[in-house]
């Protein structure tokens, strides 16, 4: 009875250790992610960026040309009987004016969209990455908010950055 | 001495030859072929899931078609041959795109009959321009491009494509659609080139 006794006990420690470790393991965590970098790093963001920035410095080459056009035909009109000039002078300010504007508005629409976009995308991808790492929570702060302390080892915005990337790529099923 | 060099002789050859059995591809019947290209576990067929559309991409192997065609009686099995050579030298696939809010992917999020019109114009005509595949270092336009409209009976839309193989070599593919009107933005699917390795074989009776 004696002999059993030692290894019964041993055999019983073991199977407690591995339980306790798989509990551990399995328990569900709270993370934070610097959701701002996570943003900034996102590779749909940045190509959408991209464009974004072409499009705006082509139509600002655009402005700035018909802009000098004006710049010259002012100079050009030397008195107010000037009248073929003066008509031209006000057609192209006006359509100036106007392309200006269209610029403006469709430049916040397309900002509006391609925001949309990336939110739409890069949430999903998030909610993915906390279910396959088994996250409870993912806590979110930006630079200078939110979370007032974390330990280093909970930050997974690295992580996340990388998961939501291959994600979005399509290396990440 | 010698019985024992004998019985791990033996014991190598057991081990190799249950690897070459388990690395060898399978023989399906046409249902089971097209039951297992289906499967989502078997990688040729990939789904990306957001808030209100979810896209999934086929990957249809030529074999894929013919068990298809077969089942359906749409060729005799002399036409088999013929019918392999002339669907060979393509990528085939089927993307569909599924409303998860509507019963209709067309009237997802609109806000007038006209985005409707706009809607069904852009996905029977200027959609094909914004898809595109990647297959190893070459980015190729679909040569083949359909859009099977339901008029409203399901919740999704299907788009068959075709694609110009790049090689022979079997690469990554990687589907690219630049969404215009589903608010999704850019979407890239890929399909690994170890499951397209992996297809079994079509066996057909």
């Amino acid at each position: 009875m004696n002999k059993l006794t030692v290894p019964v006990a041993l055999i019983a420690l073991c199977i407690s250790i591995t339980c306790m470790v798989m509990l551990f393991s399995q328990k569900q965590k709270t993370v934070f992610v610097n959701i701002e970098t996570v943003y900034d790093e996102f590779l749909m963001k940045k190509e959408l960026e991209a464009k974004f920035d072409n499009v705006a410095s082509v139509r600002q080459q655009i402005l700035d040309s018909l802009k000098l056009e004006l710049t010259i035909l002012s100079k050009s009109i030397t008195s107010k009987n000037d009248v073929e000039k003066i008509n031209a002078f006000q057609a192209k300010r006006q359509a100036y004016s106007l392309k200006e504007q269209n610029y403006l508005e469709s430049t916040e629409q397309t900002n509006e969209q391609y925001k949309t976009q990336i939110w739409k995308q890069l949430s999903q991808y998030i909610k993915k990455f906390g279910s396959k790492n088994n996250y409870q929570y993912i806590l979110g702060f930006e630079n200078k908010s939110a979370v007032l302390y974390g330990d280093e080892a909970e930050d997974v915005t690295a992580e996340m950055s990388s998961y939501v990337n291959n994600a979005y790529k399509g290396d990440e099923k | 001495m010698l019985i024992k060099e004998m019985k791990s002789r033996i014991q190598v050859l057991i081990v190799i030859i249950i690897c070459l059995c388990s690395c060898g591809k399978k023989n399906l019947s046409t249902a089971d072929y097209v039951s297992w290209v289906e499967n989502e576990s078997n990688g040729l067929s990939v789904t990306k899931s957001f808030e209100d559309i979810k896209y999934r991409l086929l990957y249809k192997p030529v074999d894929y078609i013919l068990a298809k065609e077969l089942i359906n009686n749409a060729i005799e099995k002399n036409e088999i041959e013929s019918r392999k050579k002339e669907l060979g030298s393509m990528n085939y696939f089927t993307l569909r795109i599924e409303s998860t809010t509507s019963n209709e992917l067309m009237r997802v999020n609109i806000k007038s009959e006209d985005e409707y019109y706009h809607r069904l114009e852009y996905f029977m005509s200027y959609m094909q321009d914004d898809i595109y595949l990647v297959d190893g270092t070459d980015t190729i336009s679909p040569n083949l491009f359909h859009f099977e409209r339901n008029y409203g009976l399901a919740p999704f839309n299907d788009f068959v494509l075709g694609f110009t193989k790049a090689s022979e070599k079997v690469n990554d593919l990687y589907l690219i659609y630049n969404d215009q009107v589903l608010e999704t933005g850019k979407i890239n699917i890929k399909i690994n080139k170890a499951d397209i390795s992996g297809i079994p074989n079509l066996i057909i009776n």
